[in-house]
């Protein structure tokens, strides 16, 4: 069964209800549960908890974490290749239909950008580009991945989705990590977000990271973009699509990402605003409906949150980041896809990180492990 | 002619077929599954099958097990 | 209706019965009718030619239960296939139990040979059931090999002492994708309904059935056991609290929020 079948098994209405209406003596007996299965889940994202409750599932949160993965934040870093794109998504930075700066780096470009990066003892990257495959397709990732390889033991990519082959050769050149947000799971509202463009089509996307994981990448990460509409059905729906990801692609780790929306060039207003509380709640949650997920926060957010949520299930985390192409090496950040919040530079970071009794990990895996050909 | 079955040396009369080995074991052919020189017989061929000398048979049967 | 379903066929009951070791065929068949079972395990042994007996099978109702045939006594997977392949000629239906046991002192699965061996029988159009270890990743790639279900064990077999693998099979259980029967070991009700209670789908029984002195009875206590274990585990068993650590609150900076 692909996960599209399975999500019609839960659908929209009764979940929002039942997520609703969850009472605090449901949201006790959730929390007392030896194993946090999908009901209990449901009822961990529920409003009505209390500081008390929130209390006790951070509390939860931060054992399972520590157990799992000890006092580490794994540190990565974004690499934006290219804002080009021919979406039209109404909420992003980079869509279609803004002007900004459009560039797409060379190959000395990507060299400084990379080598910046590296110099700052990043080994994990993470590319990203927009969906314009006659400038950034295909191609030009792969000849993008085999220029930066040397220097990174790990590089994931954020990009458009694929087809099987296409990840297989992704594999090939030497890509370890998937990273691709379903943005919202509610159709109706995906339509009205994506009007025109290839990231229209619902189920390619959605059943993207199931092929990732067929053709062999190690991490997939999935997520929703929170605040774009009913963030629990949302956050509920990305714990289904863990679950089935890491049953299914049992070899495969799962991580889940919480970019939260802000604002963008096209001033897109999003229909919730999401608190850190809720915030907070979502993550802790998670973290005990599946222990093993990697759980991912990017500089969208202050430092001071990050700071907060740093023991509440976090595993990896970015720093120093640009989300401009180009950004690193120039003081131009006009081409952003969203503005930074924690402006702390990687050193400074790790460093705060050692203060709260953290490890930060520049390097965890290293992709010449792997038996392949070039 | 002699044969083996189950381990054993057995005498039977040359080209025998399976079917009346069986009745001759006093063994029921519907509760028994043979298998000669390591090709699994169906019911149907027991009749059709005549044997030979050195010919090797395992017969079986379900029993209790856990 | 909470069936159980394996290989796209609904049972009732949860209790499997194996046919081992009874005093007699009498003893086997009331231990099978008070279970309420609908799947009893057999084996394959060589025909004693000396003394040719009267087949159990004419005491197993084919209407009422399906026969899963084991493969015990097999050391290695091509022992296995030959076996079920045995079965198979018997006129069963493609159902095996398989397993592959070269230890004769505790019967401990083979587990490389066991996945060699379901890898064999599924392409053969076998609908394979494996006894196994406990081992959650042996477990998936059972499951990759397309098993119709996986059977871990709870202690040696033989043993009656529970689930002594607990810990083991609650992750596997967590992780399958398809049903979990657990097998060998459980030598009380309790143990049973403790692996219900656990989420487990269904349990075989053999030796604490046909070792007492009373097998009807026995059987009859083992699928109340199934029963409660099973229906405590649809109710939603409550966990223990956890005493929450006194050290500095986690989510206090909430609370400074304007």
């Amino acid at each position: 069964m692909s996960f599209l079948q399975q999500l019609d098994n839960y659908p929209a209405a009764p979940l929002a209800r039942r997520i609703a209406s969850c009472s605090g003596t449901e949201i006790d007996t959730a929390l007392a549960c030896d194993r946090v299965g999908l009901e209990q889940f449901a009822c961990l994202l529920a409003p009505r908890i209390s500081d008390a409750q929130l209390e006790q599932l951070a509390a939860r949160a931060h054992r399972l974490t520590t157990q799992r993965f000890g006092r580490t934040i794994q540190l990565y870093a974004p690499l934006y290749l290219s804002n080009e794109c021919h979406n039209g998504c109404r909420y992003c930075g980079f869509s279609a239909d803004n002007s900004l700066p459009r560039k797409t780096l060379n190959r000395q470009e990507i060299d400084r950008e990379a080598g910046m990066l590296h110099e700052q003892e990043f080994r994990h990257i993470l590319l990203l580009t927009g969906e314009a495959p006659e400038a950034a397709g295909i191609g030009y990732l792969e000849s993008a991945i085999r220029q930066i390889r040397p220097m990174f033991g790990s590089i994931a990519i954020e990009v458009f989705p694929m087809e099987s082959d296409e990840y297989q050769r992704m594999v090939a050149a030497g890509v370890d990590g998937l990273t691709l947000y379903q943005e919202t799971y509610d159709r109706e509202l995906y339509s009205e977000l994506h009007p025109y463009g290839p990231k229209s089509d619902y189920d390619f996307r959605l059943t993207a990271p199931e092929r990732a994981a067929a053709a062999g990448f190690r991490r997939v990460g999935i997520g929703s973009l929170l605040g774009l509409g009913d963030f629990l059905t949302d956050t509920f729906y990305t714990g289904l699509h863990a679950l089935y990801l890491a049953r299914r692609f049992w070899r495969t780790q799962v991580t889940i990402g919480f970019p939260r929306i802000k604002p963008a060039v096209g001033g897109y207003t999003p229909r919730t605003e999401i608190s850190d509380r809720q915030l907070t709640q979502l993550i802790c949650a998670l973290r005990l409906l599946i222990p093993d997920a990697g759980l991912v926060l990017s500089t969208r957010e202050s430092a001071e949150l990050r700071n907060n949520l740093l023991p509440l299930g976090i595993t990896q985390m970015s720093a120093g980041s640009c989300t401009a192409p180009g950004g690193y090496a120039g003081e131009d950040h006009q081409g952003e896809q969203f503005s930074i919040s924690d402006h702390r530079s990687p050193q400074e970071f790790s460093q705060q990180v050692k203060s709260f009794g953290y490890e930060a990990v520049w390097k965890d895996w290293d992709c010449a492990f792997l038996n392949r050909a070039g | 002619m002699q044969l083996q079955i189950n381990g054993e040396a057995v005498q039977a009369e040359d080209r025998i077929d399976v079917g009346r080995l069986l009745s001759r074991l006093e063994l029921n052919p519907q509760l028994v599954v043979v298998e000669l020189n390591r090709r699994i017989l169906t019911p149907e061929d027991f009749s059709e099958t005549a044997l030979t000398q050195g010919d090797v048979l395992e017969i079986v049967q379900f029993v209790g097990g856990g | 209706m909470d069936n159980l379903v394996i290989a796209g066929r609904s049972f009732r009951s949860r209790l499997m019965i194996g046919t081992g070791k009874f005093s007699s065929n009498r003893a086997m068949v009331s231990a099978m009718e008070a279970s309420g079972c609908e799947i009893v395990t057999v084996a394959l042994r060589r025909v004693d030619l000396a003394n040719p007996q009267d087949s159990m099978l004419q005491h197993i109702d084919r209407n009422r239960y399906l026969l899963l045939p084991n493969t015990s006594g097999a050391r290695d997977a091509e022992e296995a296939v030959r076996l079920a392949r045995l079965a198979r000629a018997a006129g069963c239906e493609p159902w095996v139990k398989l397993e592959v046991t070269p230890d004769p002192y505790h019967l401990l699965p083979d587990p490389v040979e066991t996945l060699k061996a379901a890898e064999i029988l599924v392409k053969e159009g076998f609908i394979v059931l494996p006894y196994m270890p406990a081992d959650p990743v042996l477990a998936k790639r059972l499951e990759e090999a397309g098993t119709a279900a996986v059977m871990p064990l709870g202690a040696p077999i033989g043993t009656n002492r529970g689930l002594r693998t607990r810990d083991l099979l609650a992750i596997i259980i967590e992780q399958a994708r398809i049903p979990v029967v657990v097998d060998a070991g459980l030598g009380a009700p309790s143990h049973a309904a403790e692996a219900m209670e656990m989420g487990a789908d269904a349990v075989l029984v053999n030796t604490a059935l046909a070792d007492t002195p009373n097998p009807a009875g026995m059987s009859a206590a083992f699928a109340k056991g199934v029963q409660a274990g099973r229906e405590a585990f649809l109710a939603g068993l409550g966990g223990q609290r956890n005493q929450a650590e006194a050290s500095s609150p986690l989510t206090g900076f909430l609370r400074n929020e304007g």
